[in-house]
């Protein structure tokens, strides 16, 4: 701002010295020559402020861009955060959601052992029983009789609780 | 010419009979008589002679002598007679007819013509009568 100042100051100087004291047009070289001079002062001098005001506004325009660079930069890095926290916030629940299965499935998969030992250990007793009677486990059971339809039906075939087979095979 | 034609014809189609009949396996009704009298005559080998594998498996000598003397004390094998056919599933049932009562006898086919259950049902309600007959 001082070098403004002081730019204006030159300026108003120089135009004050040219043209704020008029004087009576001298046909002398020299003053010819001075006036010449004061002339080009005056222009270099506008031109020099024109020349800085151009830079201070180029250098406020490139402040002011990079403080919308950062301010989006951290704008966007909060969107991130934002963004990376519900995520793991939905993987969490995910997690918790899975755990819950796994629990469950653990629960079942006990039972279901428990169910297989239990018929093991039933199937285990059959075949001792029936190795002690010397026969296999289908050689006598209950009877399925098919009985005799019309011609257009076909036989049905039902279990008779009285009635005993014998033999190999399931019929 | 035509002679040899006719003749050539009636071979293959004989040829064809023969190889469909081959693949059907035995009749039911044979397959049943001829497993019975197995059992009655305690012949094991013979019992399970048209047995599937996982059948034969199952079969054990005190189980065939067991039924063996089932059907003895029925008195003598006389005739096998078919009682129902469900040839869709393979299940023949048949009435076997002893000298003193008779037995119910099922029997069940694979599709590949192998016996894949033979059971035999004592029918109490035929005894009585049979006995009767015979006294």
């Amino acid at each position: 701002m001082n070098f403004r100042r002081i730019a204006a100051v030159t300026l108003t100087g120089a135009l004050a010295l040219a043209f704020g004291s008029p004087r009576p047009a001298a046909a002398d070289g020299a003053a010819s020559t001075r006036n010449i001079l004061f002339g080009a002062a005056a222009v270099g001098g506008t031109l020099l402020i024109l020349n800085h005001n151009k830079k201070v506004h180029q250098k406020y325009a490139e402040y002011d861009q990079r403080q919308a660079q950062t301010q989006a930069e951290a704008n966007q890095a909060e969107a991130a955060y934002q963004s990376e926290r519900r995520a793991y916030a939905h993987e969490a629940a995910l997690v918790s959601d899975y755990e819950k299965e796994a629990a469950y499935q653990h629960r079942q998969v006990v039972a279901k052992d428990r169910e297989i030992a239990s018929l093991e250990h039933s199937l285990v007793v059959a075949k001792a029983a029936a190795a002690r009677a010397g026969r296999s486990t289908t050689f006598a059971q209950r009877a399925v009789v098919r009985t005799a339809g019309r011609a257009a039906q076909p036989a049905l075939a039902v279990a008779s609780p009285e009635l005993v087979s014998y033999g190999w095979g399931t019929y | 010419m035509t002679a040899k034609n006719a003749s050539l014809a009636a071979a293959l189609l004989a040829t064809l009979l023969g190889g469909c009949s081959a693949q059907r396996g035995a009749a039911p009704g044979q397959l049943a008589e001829q497993i019975t009298r197995a059992v009655y005559a305690d012949d094991l080998d013979a019992t399970i002679a048209n047995f599937d594998d996982a059948t034969k498996k199952t079969v054990t000598r005190s189980e065939l002598g067991e039924l063996s003397d089932r059907m003895h004390a029925l008195g003598d094998l006389k005739s096998l007679a078919p009682r129902s056919a469900d040839p869709d599933s393979g299940k023949y049932e048949f009435d076997a007819t002893f000298s003193n009562g008779s037995m119910l006898v099922q029997l069940r086919l694979d599709p590949s013509g192998k016996v894949g259950a033979y059971r035999v049902v004592p029918e109490k309600t035929a005894a009585p009568a049979a006995a009767g007959a015979a006294g």
